[in-house]
């Protein structure tokens, strides 16, 4: 689309000419081919088979696997989690990312060097990330239960937030707000930059204060992004084992035990490899039926 | 464009200047318990700005628990995952933006797609796979292996910033006589090295934080990259929270101040697909 005459410029024989983007594309086909396509493949195929420790790939199961995975109770509790997890966290990302973006918006000088230092949590090594606040939570000696402690509140003196039922996802949730918000932030202010400047000065001449002006003028007008950027991000987390898993493993209790975790266990802990790919499909079918049915209804909406 | 600051405007700042002072406490709080004295970091009374700087927290970090190591591998992976995902991503993205083939639509959807697989779906196959070439607890089958999770997004960041390369400039190379990898090597790149810069970083930052694959591929100690080293000794009831913090310290530092030393080039990088639509 972009120059497909100049290709034609060069003179040489046909093949080379014709065959040129394959070959360019070749290196990243091969491989994602090999590395991306065959292990999906491969994980699929295992899905059927017996595969546990010591058996090699055992019997034909055909769907065994996966039946016996969905009348597990700790599979429907892992997916209840993964649910809680996926939706707090995207909710609570992008309405604080856009949001903060809004209002970064408005900065006159230094916008750059604030966003610049809100993007810090994103390049923070994951592994880094968990134990950091582990250490801030920390139940005796971390910062938070100090504090609290030192402004006589009993109830904060030890409560040990991670490696508690009722607060370990609630804890979960704020520490991977921390972190995903910086992404959402900076598109979300990348994209402001492309708002055209009359719609906001149609909306000034007109009387709109700030809330209004931001209600019927920047959101329509981030309407596509923050739609991508949904998508993306329940991707991206519903895909992420590293961080809860560094965080709780799991539990305490199961009670932050989300689906991936439980596939890591499954195959790496149990060697059940055939329930593990069968229950790593069930992950990637549910994924994928979400983000198609979320982009043709975000396609309605927008020829409606 | 100098306006007098309205309350909004304060209003503004003074909620950005909050939010920074609350993101950046945390990675400021890992810094201060690493250079403490032990004593201070379990102090009932939080001393919040040290009041000597205790350095043995990092020097037996870096020293005993062979941090110097675990570092020099996170380098040699995330230098090579960044030179070789930047390396396929350029002739991919490269061909995406500049010809028109049979199938383009088919392999351009292929690559976003394939990164929306679940990597732990990939871990168990990609174990197989790497024992039976040989590359298991290899710094090599490290590298592959983020590299499929890097090539993806950069041959799609690397196709925007290609396309706003204007064809005129290459036209006029292979008009005087370039190849049409000559062009691309000594026009196209020279124009889109901010892309090609922002590319390499985020590879690099990718590999830098890689925990999954590492924790499946890797094995021996030699072989260990930083976040493994953190996620291992974390269990380790020898390793006091001073050490541990001392740890998270080596491994952020470094990647913040190449952040920093590049982040205008990161962050238009990381914004160019969005802001095209």
């Amino acid at each position: 689309m972009d120059a497909p005459a100049i290709s034609m410029w060069r003179p040489g024989p046909r093949l080379a000419r014709h065959s040129l983007p394959y070959l360019l594309m070749a290196p990243a086909l091969v491989l994602l081919t090999a590395l991306t396509l065959v292990p999906l493949l491969y994980s699929i195929f295992l899905s059927f088979y017996e595969a546990q420790l010591g058996l090699g790939l055992g019997r034909f199961v055909g769907l065994d696997n996966y039946a016996a995975v969905l009348q597990e109770a700790r599979f429907w509790t892992s997916a209840w989690n993964t649910v809680i997890w996926v939706a707090g966290s995207v909710s609570s990302q992008i309405i604080v990312g856009v949001v903060l973006a809004v209002i970064l918006d408005r900065l006159v000088i230094g916008r750059n060097v604030f966003r610049a230092a809100l993007f810090l949590p994103w390049v923070m090594p994951v592994a880094v990330i968990a134990y950091l606040w582990r250490w801030i939570l920390n139940p005796q000696s971390g910062i938070v239960n100090v504090t609290l402690r030192n402004l006589g509140f009993d109830w904060g003196a030890t409560l040990p937030w991670l490696s508690e039922p009722d607060t370990a996802m609630a804890s979960a949730l704020l520490i991977n707000l921390w972190r995903g918000v910086p992404f959402v932030l900076i598109m979300v202010v990348a994209a402001l930059q492309g708002i055209p400047k009359d719609e906001y000065e149609a909306a000034r001449i007109s009387g709109a204060g700030a809330l209004r002006e931001f209600w019927y003028v920047t959101l329509p007008n981030l309407k596509l992004i923050i739609a991508t950027l949904v998508l993306l991000r329940t991707m991206q987390i519903a895909n992420n084992f590293s961080l809860m898993w560094l965080l709780t493993g799991g539990g305490p209790a199961d009670s932050t035990e989300i689906l991936p975790i439980l596939v890591y266990l499954k195959a790496f802990g149990a060697h059940q490899f055939g329930q593990a790919s069968a229950l790593a499909v069930l992950l990637l079918i549910v994924l994928m039926a979400v983000a198609v049915l979320y982009a043709r209804a975000l396609r309605e909406r927008n020829h409606a | 464009m100098l306006r007098k600051p309205t309350p909004g405007v304060l209003f503004a700042y003074a909620t950005v200047i909050a939010t920074t002072f609350a993101v950046l406490f945390p990675i400021v709080w890992m810094v201060l318990t690493a250079i403490k004295p032990t004593a201070e970091i379990y102090s009932p009374e939080a001393s919040w700005i040290p009041a000597t700087i205790d350095w043995s927290h990092l020097r037996s970090a870096w020293l005993e628990k062979n941090f110097s190591v675990y570092f020099l591998n996170s380098l040699i992976v995330s230098t090579a995952t960044a030179v070789f995902s930047t390396a396929v991503a350029i002739l991919g993205g490269y061909a995406l933006s500049r010809f028109e083939f049979r199938g383009k639509r088919v392999l351009g959807a292929f690559v976003l797609v394939i990164y929306l697989v679940p990597v732990i779906l990939l871990a168990l196959p990609f174990y197989l796979l790497l024992s039976e070439l040989n590359l298991l607890d290899t710094r090599s089958g490290l590298m592959l292996a983020v590299s499929t999770y890097a090539v993806p997004f950069s041959v799609w960041v690397l196709k925007g910033y290609f396309a706003q390369v204007p064809p005129e400039i290459e036209e006029a190379a292979i008009v005087d006589g370039a190849s049409r990898i000559g062009a691309l090597w000594r026009v196209v790149l020279p124009v889109a090295l901010p892309g090609i810069v922002a590319t390499f970083l985020f590879c690099f930052i990718l590999a830098w934080d890689d925990y999954l694959f590492g924790l499946i591929i890797i094995n021996s100690d030699s072989m260990r990259t930083l976040p493994l080293a953190v996620g291992l000794l974390a269990a380790d009831y020898s390793v006091t929270d001073g050490q541990m913090m001392a740890m998270g310290t080596i491994t952020t530092v470094p990647i913040i101040f190449l952040y920093l030393f590049f982040q205008r080039y990161f962050i238009s990088g990381l914004t160019s697909g969005s802001v095209k639509g």
